[in-house]
């Protein structure tokens, strides 16, 4: 959790809008410092998090989120993190015959497949247990990142079938929050990731964007992130309004600075 | 023998074990070996194997490419169970000489070798590794040891070592160097004993593909098919994966798969943009990377990627692999002529360096880098050494992206390591505040404003308006804030665009000052300072 951008985006773990989709996306950079940003800003918030992690290991995110203060193995223990390892778990789909449908079928099947066991998956994962008081907020699903299900077969269309289906569950029915990553492919003129981009530009409330620098490489200034507010009922000034702000990312955390103040050169 | 010496007691032997030990550099006294801390925390704690180290930054375990320099470029190595993916030069000649460097590093620390291709016998390529340039000492030692093999004595138990004899053994193959990283000479083949003694598993896809074909189960080409299970086999079978724990010494499994993605592979995504099967690649490479993850391997992959239709394919390739590195020869290009380049046979591009157990990446600040392939060593250089400017000014001309780029020219001068830069400067006047600001100019041509000779500018070129000036940057470096005072008096006239920053190799300061200019918004004529690539 980076302190930093919870002031840029006003909020706390313990005052989090609910009932809202985030847009990462990341363009001629790495974005994926804002998943583990949001990763330990959701379990310290004490949410029920779903984490479907399709593009590193589980060592990687949980030596990453030491560094940010949260226990990935703890709170897996505790029941408060349901991980998806994409990696082994398509491995295991692809070299075993498993009776019960796994939550990466689709890989098995020649045919286009469709998302239902993925689906399935997060809402089993997510399901408000009877059990007592309830020990987790809110729950959160959070995908790292829906790119790879392009990469892995799966049509736009199908991906976005997928996310209504959770805004559906998670963010109305149980009054969660759902984030989730996209690449921006740029100029690779990749119609189905603009299809999926686009498409989910349009449902999200709140789109983060990290841009690298249009003017290339440097060494104090990472990148450049867009803040994009989609609030419906506001005055218009706020409406649709949009923050840019450079970026320096340090080994345990992110500095934010307006552009041209990064600290090495004022 | 040596053995036999330190039969006596500890304290008589003293003397007799440290001579021992000089003259052959095999004690019982061994330092530990590095530790992988935290990322695999699955199985204890790893034990020294032979060609790889710890990251400094991460922790994670390295082994070398068999290429020192790149090494280097990449934060140190390739970390155990990532994939390094290169993209192939246009004809293909200099992509083999990485992937073999690559192998022979493997057998000369005595790691397994897996080796796939669709278009040689991988026991030809083995046959075609460069020889390994061993130093004078380890070679002696090499000798010494096959020889220490066939006398009987070396079964004798050294007693002084008794509470080490569970410690495994430093040797693994018969050659005894440990290095971190070796130099290759590509003049000459490995060694036939070196590759016989070698651990290593051949793909030949047409062999292996005339085999009776079981039913798929998934929807890729039957060739990825099966070399996917290939390497399942050996991974589960000679117990790479950590989730085994291996019976006898652990090692490191190379993977090397030759021209992945051509046609030879069965895939048609190099012959058509929308292909049947345009996912096959990318699934491969998805199962692959989740074997390698759980695994003590590691991946070298060559790609035609100049021959794949579709760009999205390779975007999305380069999002599934972790390490890429490009290469760009010159070989039939117009640049083989070019007098800049003639030192060098190609580029090389550091496209993508993973972000492991870290927020941030070893990225290096050097970006222009060059390779020539010498009679005996492969090179890769930074900075690209360019000497006679002026001569090239005509060749440069349009080469920026920019539209009015036909009055813009560029080139990067190295008088150092370091590439410098000529800027192109698009102003109507007030020259003197970049001469203030330690720009020096290049060209010589119209001289027609007084001013700007005072402030150290030699010359412009002839172009109409707006004029172009090519600067060189003086040796003693901008300051920051100077240049910054320079663009406050330009503000209120005159415009500054920097593009393609990523090519400058200047001083750190400098560097940033340029991303300021850039940034902030100006009114009215526009100063537009543009670097232009290299290309």
């Amino acid at each position: 959790m980076f302190v930093e951008l919870n002031n840029l985006l006003n909020t706390t773990p313990d005052r989090a809008e609910q009932g809202k989709l985030t847009l990462l996306c990341d363009a001629k950079t790495d974005g994926s410092f804002l998943v583990h940003h949001f990763l330990s800003f959701y379990l310290k918030a004490n949410c029920k998090v779903c984490f479907v992690a399709l593009i590193q290991s589980f060592s990687h995110y949980s030596i990453v989120g030491q560094k940010l203060g949260v226990s990935l193995t703890m709170a897996r223990e505790r029941g408060q993190l349901v991980f998806l390892e994409g990696l082994k778990s398509a491995v295991d789909v692809v070299f075993q015959a498993q009776k019960e449908p796994q939550p990466l079928q689709f890989l098995r099947e020649a045919n286009a497949g469709n998302l239902k066991p993925l689906f399935e998956f997060v809402r089993e994962a997510l399901k408000p247990v009877d059990s007592g008081e309830a020990r987790w907020t809110y729950p959160v699903l959070l995908v790292d990142d829906l790119s790879v299900l392009l990469s892995l077969g799966m049509g736009a269309v199908a991906v976005l079938d997928f996310i209504h289906y959770c805004r559906a569950t998670v963010c109305w029915e149980l009054k969660g929050n759902m984030v989730v990553l996209v690449h921006d492919s740029g100029d690779a003129e990749d119609e189905e990731n603009d299809i999926l981009l686009n498409g989910l530009s349009h449902q999200s409330h709140l789109i983060l964007r990290a841009e690298g620098l249009a003017t290339g490489f440097c060494r104090d200034v990472h990148g450049q992130l867009r803040i994009l507010w989609r609030r419906p009922s506001q005055s218009t000034a706020q409406r649709d309004q949009s923050f840019t702000y450079q970026y320096k990312i340090q080994d345990k955390s992110v500095s934010f600075f307006a552009k041209g103040m990064s600290p090495a050169v004022l | 023998m040596a053995a036999v010496a330190t039969c006596d007691s500890v304290a008589g032997s003293t003397g007799s074990a440290v001579a021992t030990a000089s003259k052959r550099n095999v004690t019982s006294f061994q330092k530990r070996g590095p530790r992988a801390s935290g990322t695999n925390d699955s199985g204890p704690r790893l034990v020294s194997i032979a060609g790889t180290r710890p990251s400094v930054r991460n922790g994670q375990l390295l082994v070398s490419t068999g290429l020192p320099a790149l090494d280097q470029l990449l934060g140190g190595g390739l970390a155990v169970g990532t994939v390094l993916l290169i993209e192939e030069d246009k004809y293909n000649i200099y992509s083999p000489l990485l992937f073999k460097y690559f192998l022979a590093e493997g057998i000369v620390n005595g790691h397994t070798l897996l080796v796939a291709s669709a278009k040689e016998d991988p026991a030809n390529i083995l046959q075609e590794l460069p020889a390994p340039l061993l130093d004078d000492k380890c070679k002696k030692e090499f000798d010494e040891d096959v020889y220490n093999h066939k006398t009987p004595e070396s079964n004798i138990k050294m007693k002084i070592a008794w509470r080490y004899q569970l410690l495994p053994k430093m040797e693994i193959g018969p050659v005894s160097s440990s290095r971190f990283g070796h130099y290759y000479d590509a003049s000459k083949r490995m060694p036939q004993e070196l590759i016989e003694a070698s651990n290593w598993h051949g793909f030949f896809l047409p062999e292996k593909i005339s085999s009776t074909l079981k039913v798929e189960p998934c929807s890729l080409t039957p060739g990825y098919t099966k070399l996917l299970q290939f390497i399942q086999n050996i991974i589960y079978e000679e117990g790479f994966d950590g989730s085994n724990p291996q019976k006898k010494q652990r090692n490191i499994l190379r993977i090397g798969i030759q021209n992945l993605g051509s046609p030879l592979w069965g895939d048609d995504i190099c012959c058509a943009e929308n292909g049947g099967n345009s996912h096959s690649l990318t699934k491969f490479l998805y199962v692959l990377r989740g074997l390698l993850r759980t695994s003590l391997s590691a991946c070298i992959i060559t790609m035609p990627t100049h021959l794949i239709q579709n760009k999205a394919i390779i975007a999305r390739v380069t999002n599934l692999s972790d390490i890429v590195v490009g290469l760009e020869s010159f070989i039939g290009s117009e640049r083989e002529t070019n007098p800049l380049y003639k030192d060098y046979h190609g580029l090389i591009h550091i496209r993508q360096i993973p972000r492991l157990n870290n927020l941030i990446c070893d990225e290096s600040d050097v970006k222009d880098l060059a390779f020539k392939l010498k009679r005996k060593l492969f090179t890769i250089e930074a900075g690209v050494q360019w000497h006679d400017l002026s001569s090239l000014q005509p060749r440069l001309l349009g080469s920026s992206n920019s539209p009015t780029s036909a009055s813009l020219a560029a080139g990067i001068t190295g008088a150092h390591q370091h590439a410098q830069l000529i800027f192109v400067f698009l102003l109507e006047t007030g020259f003197h505040h970049v001469g203030k600001a330690g720009l020096e100019l290049l060209t010589s041509g119209d001289s027609s404003t007084s001013a700007s000779q005072s402030a150290g500018i030699t010359g412009m070129s002839h172009c109409a308006r707006p004029r172009a000036l090519y600067f060189k940057e003086n040796k003693s470096k901008v300051g920051a804030r100077q240049l910054l005072e320079t663009r406050e008096e330009h503000l209120s006239s005159r415009l500054l665009i920097l593009t393609q920053a990523e090519r400058l190799c200047m001083g750190r300061r400098f560097f940033t000052a340029f991303h300021i200019f850039n940034e902030l918004p100006c009114k009215g004529d526009c100063i537009c300072l543009q670097t232009c690539q290299t290309q």
